[in-house]
C-alpha cells in the first residue's frame, strides 16, 4: 500500500504540486491522465526522492516518512520500496540490457553477482528480450529499451512501479509491446502508477484513473467513473480535446 | 662542396643514434601525463565542487597555465621552484633536471586534461544519474560505475590531443640541460660543423612522428573499445 498525503512542492515561484493526496493499494493499477505541466512527472519524482516535495507525507506499506524532515536514510529506506520507468527509458548507457538489470540488484540489494544474473535472465525473457541481455542500449530499439527499462524496475521488487509516459517517446509501431508488458504485469497484480496519454490503455489497465490538473486532484475514480460519467466540467474538457486529438 | 648532397646514409646513421635518446623522452612524457591525469582530476573536482574558492582557484589556474608558454614554465619552475622553497627552507636545488621537467609538463598538461574532463563530466546528463539513484545505488557507486566510465569515453579523444602535444612539448627540456632526442641531434648535427643538420633533423622529424602515430594508434585502439556507447 502506498499513500500520499497533501504534497507540496515549489520550483522558485511556482508552487507545481498544491497538496494532492492519492493512496494506492497492492495490486492496483493507478492511471494518472492530465494536461501538459499539471505536475504528473513531478508527482512521481518526488515519491521517487528524485526531487524533494516541500511538505507532506509518503507511506508505503508500514513506513512513513515526513517530506520536509525526511533524512538521508529515510530516503534511501522509502526509495527502495519503489522504482521508476522513465520516459526517455534513462538506461545505462554503457551498460549492457542484463548489466542495467544487475546493477541496482548488485549495489543496492547487495545479491551477489551470480544471483544478479539469473534474477537478471529471468527478467529478460519476462519482458521477451532474453536474446538481447549482451546489447548495449545504443543496439536497442526505443521499445526494446524501454522494455529493458521496465525489467529493470521488476527486479528490485518494489512495492510500487512508477511509469512516466512510458509510451511517449516512441515511435508509434512500437508502443505496442511496451503496453502488452505492462499489461501484463498488471495481470500479474503488480502495484503501479502510470502517468499516461494513453485513455485506452489508461481505460484497459486501471483499477483507478487519476484526472490531475494544476498540481490537484480534480476527480478520481473507476475507468467507467472517468471516461463516461465524470462530474467535473474540467475532466470533461480535457477529454474532449484528447479524444478529438487522437 | 662534395658533401652538400642529401644523404640518406646519414639520416639512418643519425637515426640509430638518436633511438638511444628515445627512452628518456618517453619516461619524461610518460610520467608527465601520470601525473598531470592525477593533477587535472584535482583541478576538475576543484571546479566542479559547490565551493567559491575551490572553482575560482581551479579556472584561475587553468586561465594562467594556458597563458603560459612551455617552454617558460619549463624554465620558471627549474629556476624559479628552488628559490621560492628556499625561502620556506626547503633544498630541491639537488633535485634532478628530469624532476623538474615532468613538474613543469604534468603542470602545463593537467589543465588541458582538467578542461576535457570538466566538459566530459557536463556532457552525461542528469538521466544517467538519476537512473542510478532510482535504482537504490549510492552516490560514490553512481559516480564509479555509471559516470567515470561514460565521461572517460567521452574525454579520450581530447586526452589523446593533448597526449600528442605533450610529447612535442617535451622536446623543450633540452632547455633545462636534459640530453634527450632533441638535445642530443643539436649535439650531432654540430659535429658535422653544420654540414649534415637537414639529416639529423630529418631522423628527428621521424622518431617524433612514429612516437605520435603509435600513441594515436593506441588512443584509436582504446576508442574503439567504448564505440558501442555512440
Ligand atoms: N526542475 C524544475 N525546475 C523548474 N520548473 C520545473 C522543474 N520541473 C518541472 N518544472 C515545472 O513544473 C511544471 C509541471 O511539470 P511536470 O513535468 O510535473 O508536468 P507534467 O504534468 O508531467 O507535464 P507533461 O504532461 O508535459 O509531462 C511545469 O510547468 C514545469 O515547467
Ligand atoms: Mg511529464
Amino acid at each position: 500500500m502506498i499513500k500520499i498525503e497533501n504534497i507540496y512542492k515549489r520550483f522558485g515561484d511556482h508552487e507545481i504540486l498544491k497538496g494532492p493526496s492519492l493512496s494506492v493499494n497492492d495490486g492496483e493499477v493507478v492511471a494518472i491522465i492530465g494536461p501538459s505541466g499539471s505536475g504528473k512527472t513531478t508527482l512521481l519524482r518526488c515519491i521517487n526522492f528524485l526531487e524533494r516535495a516541500d511538505k507532506g507525507k509518503l507511506t508505503i506499506d508500514d513506513a512513513s516518512v515526513d517530506f520536509e524532515h525526511a533524512t538521508k536514510k529515510e530516503i534511501n529506506q522509502m526509495r527502495k520500496q519503489t522504482a521508476m520507468v522513465f520516459q526517455s527509458y534513462n538506461l545505462f548507457k554503457n551498460k549492457t540490457a542484463i548489466e542495467n538489470i544487475m546493477e541496482g540488484l548488485i549495489y543496492s540489494k547487495k545479491l551477489s553477482r551470480n544471483e544478479a544474473f539469473k534474477t537478471g535472465e529471468k527478467l529478460l525473457q519476462r519482458v521477451g528480450l532474453g536474446e538481447k541481455a549482451d546489447a548495449y542500449p545504443k543496439q536497442l530499439s526505443g521499445g526494446q529499451q524501454q522494455r529493458v527499462g521496465i525489467a529493470r524496475a521488476l527486479a528490485l521488487n518494489p512495492s510500487v512501479i512508477l511509469l512516466d509516459e512510458p509510451t511517449s517517446a516512441l515511435d508509434p509501431e512500437l508502443v505496442g509491446e511496451v503496453l502488452n508488458t505492462i499489461k501484463e504485469m498488471a495481470r500479474e497484480g503488480q502495484t503501479m502508477i502510470v502517468v499516461t496519454h494513453e485513455m485506452a490503455f489508461a481505460r484497459e489497465i486501471a483499477s483507478r484513473v487519476v484526472f490531475m490538473e494544476g498540481g490537484v486532484i480534480v476527480e478520481e475514480g473507476t475507468p467507467e467513473e472517468i471516461f463516461e460519467n465524470n462530474k467535473k466540467e474540467r475532466t470533461k474538457e480535457f477529454l474532449k480535446r484528447i479524444t478529438y486529438r487522437n | 662542396m662534395q658533401n652538400s648532397a642529401f644523404s640518406i646514409h646519414f639520416v639512418v646513421n643519425s637515426l640509430v643514434t638518436l633511438l638511444h635518446y628515445v627512452p628518456i623522452t618517453l619516461l619524461i612524457t610518460a610520467l608527465s601525463i601520470c601525473l598531470g591525469l592525477v593533477l587535472g582530476l584535482f583541478v576538475t573536482i576543484g571546479q566542479l565542487v559547490p565551493n567559491r574558492v575551490l572553482n575560482g582557484l581551479s579556472i584561475g589556474f587553468i586561465a594562467l597555465m594556458r597563458g603560459t608558454p612551455m617552454l617558460l614554465l619549463l624554465l620558471l619552475i627549474y629556476y624559479g621552484l628552488p628559490l621560492l622553497l628556499q625561502s620556506f627552507a626547503i633544498d630541491i636545488s639537488g633535485w634532478n633536471q628530469v624532476v623538474f621537467a615532468i613538474l613543469a609538463l604534468s603542470i602545463n598538461i593537467s589543465a588541458y586534461f582538467s578542461e576535457t574532463m570538466r566538459s566530459a563530466y557536463s556532457a552525461i546528463s542528469a538521466d544517467q544519474y538519476e537512473a542510478g539513484l532510482s535504482v537504490g545505488m549510492s552516490n560514490k557507486r553512481i559516480i564509479s560505475r555509471i559516470i567515470v566510465p561514460q565521461a572517460t569515453a567521452i574525454a579520450l579523444p581530447n586526452i589523446g590531443n593533448s597526449m600528442i602535444s605533450i610529447i612535442k612539448h617535451s622536446s623543450l627540456v633540452y632547455a633545462i640541460g636534459i640530453t634527450d632526442i632533441y638535445q642530443q641531434a643539436q649535439t650531432v648535427a654540430s659535429s658535422t660543423f653544420g654540414m649534415r643538420q637537414l639529416e639529423v633533423f630529418v631522423a628527428v622529424a621521424l622518431i617524433y612522428w612514429m612516437i605520435c602515430i603509435l600513441v594515436e594508434r593506441i588512443i584509436a585502439v582504446i576508442e574503439g573499445r567504448f564505440s558501442y556507447l555512440r
